[in-house]
């Protein structure tokens, strides 16, 4: 219902619609309402203080900083995420200088700052550390390019520092005291996760800043914490709410056991637990007693097996997210689906992908997973063989499912038992499941399947694709349904040009689309490029050969990286990256 | 609202105790008449030393009508709490931007959330009195809770008219609100794609 028609809008006085802006929920209808008006735009931009870059390259540095001058918290990706799975040079880009250079510039209040698969130098942790006086958050996942060097000038300079969270970045090494650098006087610190760091931890200095820092929450150790240094720790921050413990293993000392054991009693608020653990079983009963409260496992690096592992977490009552290697095996699922009814996201991980001695952890586990969860939403499922009638009945027992990732480890796997493509499967897991947002499909695979998921995926934001499809009507399905689709990554399938051409349009709807190892020529991609202005078209090419400028239409391109910006082609390409 | 329970008490004992005058306003004059008394009764540090509080306040709207209510209900708006402790003896408050039937409305409010049992969640009560008013009335609301300074009423409100916002499109935002677009087809174009293209999940 319109309003009055004499009240107007200019009748609030800014702040107020500030305000209004406050509350919503998303920079989407952030966005909307920036939109509307020259009066509307001037405000939102002023007062938005969360600011979210997905692509570091859709936007130039120095545009977004002045597009929002009172940010107080950004985050910013880079690589795509096929980066994981090393399909992406190592110089590709993503480089984090300009960014950092354009915010020490622009916006001195900054204190919350993420990057995530960012290449990140000491320079820019050094020009972070000068540059923010009120910085409280750092958050690094996924990169690389940095030290413990770059670490130490955070540590010595960022005074209000309140959570360091790096999360599996490739680090190098080189300054060991580098925990040494925080202040005698700093106790601020609320979060620190140092997991991936590769090297020594001095424990000594570990312990003071525990000590010292009474509102720490998360902690989260990496591999050279021996057990017996760990139950130092733990006694020193009973307040913990996310332990990560670290190896969990070292030399055997007599009271080891009852030391660890009463630690872990003291720690009333833990929700949540995970570690490298390397095969401990011995040490496992310990942390018995807080498992009744924990919301949160993860296992994913921890070699512990059945049936120490089972006895484990079946005691997790509370579990609302487990994170697991397949030495879970499908009696473990089983016995997860009967403890953990409070379970909304799982992830099974391979433990050996190609070894000789596969584990029992089949389709079964799964299905019995979501009979027995029903509020489980999210899964990744690393798996060596499935069944059609699997899928289908977990399509029915969790229509609510929101992110389906299913990895069968061999490339087109069929149903096992009917020798048939997987089609009718995952057709039944778009049918079913309304909401689903994220999808990677595997095993074998026809064109059937994309027809569905073109057809059914509304709200499907993140598509992955590997050795499926039988033709360029498969890209098609995709690219002319999933209405809501924003990533598209695809390696090892047989789609060529036409359906890429013939859809180019949807390709600025997107964030990025990536295809590697298909059927894709220089022709095409040139087409699209000058079809699509806007879109940055990559041909990433690894044998750095003959210029791409005088080579034939018809060449081959074996990786193809395709996103929307407003930055126009980027500066800052290595010799490995061609911009058409 | 501690300053709330001790204007209370301040109320009651003041009732209680029927010997009491009404403080004199001068600190000194206290001192004096003490001295001349020669009792050695309590000493009124200066600072402690309060007006005699209403219990009830009076606030006049826009077309200066008249409205009663009870000082905790009035202290939700710094304005009002602010003009009632300050001891500007400004009583009734005039609220000279508020249209009578809109501060009915806030009242209304008010009154709700001081009656409001100890962690009552009043979430589906304040979505139900919102969407029981005509937008104009809505938006008048907010205004007035911006003006009066009263943060629950103004939350309550901003949240409320975010909550219309959300997932709209900008066409269906610019009809809701009366809004004019003043942008160019090419401003907007390209602002549409900055915004999707670089800021958003």
């Amino acid at each position: 219902m319109p309003p009055h028609p004499e009240w107007t809008a200019a009748m609030f006085p800014d702040e107020v619609w500030e305000h209004v802006f406050s509350f919503l929920p998303s920079d989407a209808d952030r966005n909307v309402a920036a939109a509307s008006c020259h009066a509307w735009l001037r405000i939102e931009r002023r007062s938005r203080r969360r600011v979210f870059v997905g692509n570091c390259y859709a936007v130039a540095p120095a545009v977004a900083v002045a597009r929002f001058p009172e940010a107080r918290a950004v985050e910013v990706k880079g690589k795509p995420h096929f980066a994981d799975f090393d399909l992406v040079p190592g110089d590709w880009g993503g480089g984090a200088d300009e960014w950092v250079a354009a915010m020490a510039e622009g916006w001195p209040q900054l204190e919350e700052l993420r990057f995530k698969r960012m290449v990140v130098s000491d320079d820019c942790l050094e020009v972070i550390a000068r540059s923010f006086r009120n910085f409280r958050v750092l958050g690094l996942a996924f990169c690389e390019g940095f030290s413990t060097a770059g670490l130490a000038a955070v540590a010595a300079n960022c005074r209000n520092l309140r959570v360091l969270d790096l999360q599996e970045n490739v680090i190098e090494d080189n300054c060991s005291h580098w925990l040494s650098h925080f202040p005698e006087s700093f106790t601020s610190l609320v979060h620190l996760n140092i997991a991936c760091l590769p090297g020594e931890v001095n424990v000594p200095v570990l312990e003071r800043l525990v000590s010292r820092c009474t509102n720490l929450k998360t902690l989260k150790l990496n591999h050279a914490v021996p057990l017996e240094k760990l139950v130092i720790l733990l006694r020193k921050a009973p307040q913990l709410v996310d332990l990560g413990t670290g190896r969990f293993s070292g030399e055997h000392h007599l009271d080891l056991y009852s030391k660890l054991e009463s630690a872990f009693t003291g720690y009333k608020s833990l929700k949540s637990l995970s570690g490298t653990w390397e095969a401990v079983p011995a040490y496992l009963p310990a942390v018995y007693s807080v498992c009744e409260g924990l919301t949160s496992l993860n296992l994913s690096y921890a070699t512990t097996q059945n049936p120490e592992l089972i006895k484990l977490v079946s005691r997790c009552k509370s579990l609302q997210r487990l994170w697991v290697m397949d030495f879970i095996e499908d009696d473990g699922l089983a016995a997860v689906a009967s403890s953990c009814k409070l379970l909304q996201e799982l992830r099974v991980f391979p433990s050996d992908p190609y070894g000789p001695q596969p584990v029992s952890l089949t389709e079964r586990g799964l299905v019995a997973i979501s009979a027995g969860c029903p509020m489980l939403h999210s899964v990744l499922y690393f798996c060596n063989q499935m069944t059609n009638a699997a899928l289908i009945a977990i399509a029915l027992n969790r229509p609510n499912l929101t992110r389906f990732r299913l990895c069968i480890i061999e490339p087109q796997t069929p149903d096992y038992l009917t020798l048939q493509p997987l089609d009718a499967g995952f057709s039944a897991i778009v049918e079913s499941c309304k909401d689903l947002r994220r999808l990677s499909v595997s095993g074998l695979l026809t064109d059937r399947v994309f027809k569905s998921i073109g057809a059914y995926a509304d709200r499907l934001e993140m598509l992955s694709v590997a050795f499926a499809g039988d033709s360029d009507a498969g890209l098609h399905y995709i690219l002319s349904g999933c209405k809501s689709l924003r990533k598209l990554e695809i390696r090892d399938c047989p789609f060529g040009d036409k359906p890429l051409l013939a859809n180019a349009a949807k390709l600025e709807t997107m964030r990025s689309l990536w295809m590697s190892s298909c059927s894709l020529t220089l022709g095409a991609c040139k087409l699209l490029a000058r079809k699509m202005p806007r879109l940055n078209v990559e041909i990433i090419d690894e044998r750095r050969g003959a210029s791409w400028d005088s080579r034939p239409d018809d060449c081959p391109v074996e990786k193809l990286y395709v996103y929307r910006t407003v930055a126009g082609p980027r500066s800052d390409t290595p010799s490995c990256v061609w911009t058409v | 609202m501690d300053m709330e329970d001790d204007t209370v008490q301040v109320r009651e004992n003041s009732a209680e105790d029927t010997e009491m005058l009404e403080l004199p306003k001068d600190p000194a004059e206290v001192k004096a008449s003490e001295f001349i008394k020669g009792e050695s009764s309590k000493e009124i540090p200066v600072e402690s030393q309060q007006p005699e509080l209403p219990e009830n306040v009076v606030l006049q709207s826009l077309e200066k009508e008249e409205f009663i209510i009870k000082l905790a209900v009035g202290q939700q708006s710094e304005i009002i709490k602010n003009a009632i402790l300050d001891g500007r003896g400004e009583n009734p408050v005039p609220l000279l931007n508020v249209s009578a039937p809109i501060l009915a409305k806030a009242i209304e409010f008010w009154k709700r959330h001081i009656d409001a049992a100890e962690g009552e969640d009043l979430t589906e009560w304040d979505k139900a009195f919102l969407g029981d008013l005509s937008q104009e009335v809505l938006f008048e609301l907010a205004a007035a809770a911006n003006y009066m300074e009263s943060k629950s009423l103004l939350d309550c409100t901003c949240k409320f008219i975010a909550d219309i916002i959300k997932e709209m499109k900008v066409e269906e935002v610019r009809d809701y609100f009366g809004i004019e677009c003043d942008f160019t087809e090419e401003e907007e174009r390209k602002m549409r794609e900055d915004n999707a293209w670089a800021f958003e999940q």
